[in-house]
């Protein structure tokens, strides 16, 4: 059941795309709350440098306005800065005379002509106590009835600096509230633009991103199910099979889930290589336990039938025991090298073990009838472990006196860094649907298909490689293993489980 | 001496700064203003010599007549005047130009200066000046060379009824040298007993009819005296502007504000110009251009019609010797 609520089980496909999309939309709101912070602050500046600079030039005229008591000429140039006709009125403007009276202003119904600065509103009063130097606009923001407003107050001085009167000019905060509302509604227009905008195209980068990563996820995921399924040797912990039950939503949880389980198949699929490993030489063993029992048989035939003539004949005794002797050694050295075979450790090669499976291997060419060619020209031991080169050349040899038709031959050759081992056979060429995968596990007509499989196994294992060439009459296996590689006891053990019949 | 020159040179100082306050830009460089202001000073001082001679001899040479024109009627609206002067271009024969001055006093100092041919005068200036003028013709307003002075108050002042009630109050004048609009309040209140320069809390000239009716909608007034025909007229070219003002009071009928001609003007152009006038009502542009100016049209010139005036200016000549 999916629980969409929580965001932790939210797809990776969404989360990041969703983040991306917040983080832009963020930014621009933060942009714009920003720009119209500034804006009200950039407003309120203009409107004073706004304010001075009218103050300025108008108090020219109305100097001269004021000097010939010209009320219409004043009145006209302040009407027209305020644009109190039409619409409303972008300023007031009340002009004060010598004696502090309203010479004129931009509204005459409310500052008549003559009232007392007193009476003004309390704007003007407040911009009319305004101390003011000659020549400077001097201003102030004051809190009218309804709203503040900025107020600017500067003398009217004739040409002689002879004070006329003041002009004061009054801009309600109410249209620069207005035009404050107009700035914020076409940010809000800018910014939902931009969020209509940032949006998908967030989302789209965040598909982009994800996409790879969930394509990782689906693929890692499909194959742990797909093995899980496929494969009746992995799907055996009980763990992976609940695990694979919850079906986590987050492709971040479904890769975990999924590398989990993988790295689980891939120790269980190592485990079950050893045990194969194990298996195989075993089962070597079993291949030749026929021909090795056929080689203890006849030594104790002979010797059961030499101290048969012997209880009658007790004259043969010297020869009899010089018989019973080489017997029993036949047999020792037979099961010495069974014995050697069964047992794993870290010991470098040596000619002996070469010479044990000569010996291993020699009832079976002899029963099949094959001429066994054997050259192996090195003396002394070579930095390579006994016992995996045992089991991989004993491989080769059983597979190749299988498949042989009249001979076949081994030889091996040292390089300065390399042991080459050749196994050739003159049997029929390895079959084309094996050519693909040669060292794949398979159940094949001959034997239990594990051979060459393990050792490709143990040659991989040793950091070397094989490879073979297979054309009529003439299949050859070559393996390079590099020398001076001996791995420490503790690996050995391990890629090489200890095992004893 | 007359101060015309000097006025005309103020007037274009203060008509430029004015001009600047409006149209140049905030920030507009100062020094460069007072600059400006100080060469047109120069300049206006150095003209008014010079200028004046040579207007008066293109006067004489009769290329172009020059028609001076007061805030009597309407004479802020461009495009009419350019057609008028179009129309008696065709009419007299000779090229028509207007020229509008602020007030009524720099029309009359330029007439009697030979700068203009003739002028829509008021009344009360050709009653002043006339011995140095020539009547042309009057105006017919509804057939008759008659108009009224209305005392105008706020369209909201419903208490006010006749100029007695203005003690106190704000007032309007149009021009010093109007009759309606401010020989005739003025004599009212005298005939009355009062003293119109202590009556008012305060007064004011707003150089022009129409600024008058402005003046009282806006509430920059609390009463102004307009010429009855501009403010007629006015009703129906801006009805809006008028309805915020309502008549109190009308005076008697005073003679309609004249077209006079300067003393010099040879009488053969006088003529033409005459017959211009007089037959403007016959073909269809004039009567055109007669509906535009809210006249029937133009009668020969009678100085009678102005004994009115002439009697209210003897009035004030009485009381100030």
């Amino acid at each position: 059941m999916p629980h969409w609520w929580k965001p932790s089980s939210w797809s990776y496909r969404v989360k990041v795309p969703l983040v991306i999309s917040l983080v832009a939309v963020t930014t621009a709101l933060a942009v714009s709350v920003a720009i119209a912070l500034s804006a009200r602050h950039w407003l309120q500046e203009d409107l004073r440098d706004h304010a001075g600079t009218v103050a300025e030039s108008l108090a020219r005229g109305l100097v001269v306005n004021i000097a010939r008591d010209d009320v219409w000429e004043a009145f006209e140039a302040v009407r027209a800065v305020a644009a109190a006709d039409g619409g409303a009125a972008r300023c007031e403007i009340v002009v004060l005379d010598k004696g502090d009276r309203v010479f004129v202003s931009s509204d005459p119904l409310r500052y008549r002509i003559g009232s007392l600065a007193q009476e003004l509103a309390p704007a003007f009063f407040q911009a009319a106590k305004l101390k003011t130097t000659p020549g400077k606009v001097a201003s102030a923001i004051v809190n009218g009835q309804s709203s503040p407003s900025t107020v600017v107050s500067t003398p009217l001085l004739s040409v002689d600096k002879e004070t006329m009167g003041r002009l004061l000019i009054s801009y309600s905060h109410a249209i620069f509230s207005q035009r404050y509302r107009d700035t914020i509604s076409a940010l809000a227009g800018i910014t939902s633009g931009l969020v209509v905008l940032l949006i998908p195209l967030g989302w789209y980068l965040g598909q982009r991103l994800t996409a790879p990563v969930s394509r990782v996820t689906d693929t890692l995921y499909r194959l742990g199910e797909e093995a899980a399924r496929h494969s009746t040797a992995y799907a055996v912990t009980s763990a992976v099979a609940s695990n694979a039950l919850a079906s986590p939503n987050s492709e971040l949880a479904r890769l975990e889930h999924s590398l989990n389980r993988l790295q689980q198949q891939l120790e269980e699929k190592e485990q079950l290589q050893h045990q194969f490993v194990a298996a195989d030489r075993l089962a070597a063993l079993g291949r030749m336990t026929s021909v090795v029992a056929h080689e203890i048989n006849n030594p104790l035939a002979g010797m059961l039938n030499a101290l048969s003539n012997l209880r009658k004949d007790p004259s043969l005794l010297q020869k009899t025991v010089s018989l019973l002797e080489r017997g029993l050694e036949q047999i020792r050295q037979t099961l010495s090298a069974l014995l050697i075979e069964t047992k794993t450790g870290n010991r470098p090669l040596s000619p002996e073990d070469i010479e044990d499976l000569r010996l291993l291997v020699n009832p079976q060419t002899q029963r099949k009838n094959v001429t066994l060619v054997w050259g192996y020209p090195i003396d002394g031991e070579l930095p390579v472990p006994a016992a995996p080169v045992r089991q991989i050349v004993l491989n080769l040899l059983l597979n190749a006196v299988q498949a042989s038709a009249t001979k076949i031959e081994f030889s091996a050759q040292t390089t300065p860094s390399e042991l080459i081992i050749r196994v050739m056979n003159d049997g029929t060429e390895i079959p084309q649907t094996r050519l693909e995968r040669p060292f794949e596990a398979n159940a094949g007509e001959h034997g239990h298909g594990l051979g060459l499989w393990a050792s490709h196994q143990l040659v991989t294992s040793l950091g070397g490689q094989i490879a073979f060439t297979s054309e009529v009459g003439r299949t050859m296996f070559v393996v390079h293993l590099p020398l001076h590689h001996l791995p420490k006891a503790g690996e050995a053990t391990q890629t090489h489980p200890e095992h004893s019949i | 001496m007359y101060l015309l020159p000097y006025r005309n040179t103020i007037e274009l100082i203060y008509r430029f700064n004015c001009f600047n306050l409006v149209t140049f830009p905030a920030g507009f460089d100062m020094k460069r203003r007072s600059f400006l202001t100080g060469t047109m000073q120069l300049a206006a001082l150095g003209l008014s010599g010079a200028h004046r001679i040579a207007l008066g001899q293109q006067a004489i040479g009769s290329r172009v007549l020059r028609f001076g024109t007061t805030p009597v009627f309407l004479d802020d609206q461009a495009g009419f005047l350019t057609r008028w002067a179009g129309y008696l271009s065709g009419a007299v024969g000779t090229k028509v130009e207007f020229n509008s001055r602020r007030s009524y006093r720099d029309i009359m100092g330029m007439l009697r200066n030979d700068e203009l041919d003739l002028a829509w005068i008021c009344g009360f200036p050709w009653v002043v000046h006339q011995s140095q003028l020539r009547g042309l013709c009057i105006p017919l307003y509804h057939n008759e060379p008659w108009y009224q002075s209305y005392l105008i108050v706020s369209a909201s002042d419903t208490q006010t009824a006749s100029p007695k009630d203005l003690r106190g109050k704000t007032f309007a004048y149009s021009d010093p040298d109007s009759n309606s609009g401010y020989l005739v309040p003025r004599t009212t209140l005298l005939k009355a007993g009062i003293d119109p320069d202590r009556y008012f809390a305060r007064s004011f000239f707003t150089w022009g009819h129409r600024n008058v009716v402005s003046a009282v909608a806006s509430g920059l007034a609390d009463a102004g005296a307009v010429d009855g025909y501009v403010w007629e007229t006015l009703k129906q070219v801006a009805p809006d502007l008028v309805a915020k003002t309502r008549v109190v009071w009308r005076s008697e009928s005073y003679g309609f504000p004249p077209l006079a001609v300067r003393a010099s003007l040879d009488s053969e152009t006088e003529l033409r110009l005459r017959n211009a006038f007089l037959n403007m009502h016959r073909d269809k542009d004039g009567r055109r251009l007669l509906v535009e100016l809210n006249l029937t049209g133009f009668a020969a010139f009678r100085p009678e019609v102005f004994d009115g005036i002439a009697r209210l200016t003897a009035i004030v000549n009485g009381r100030k010797p």
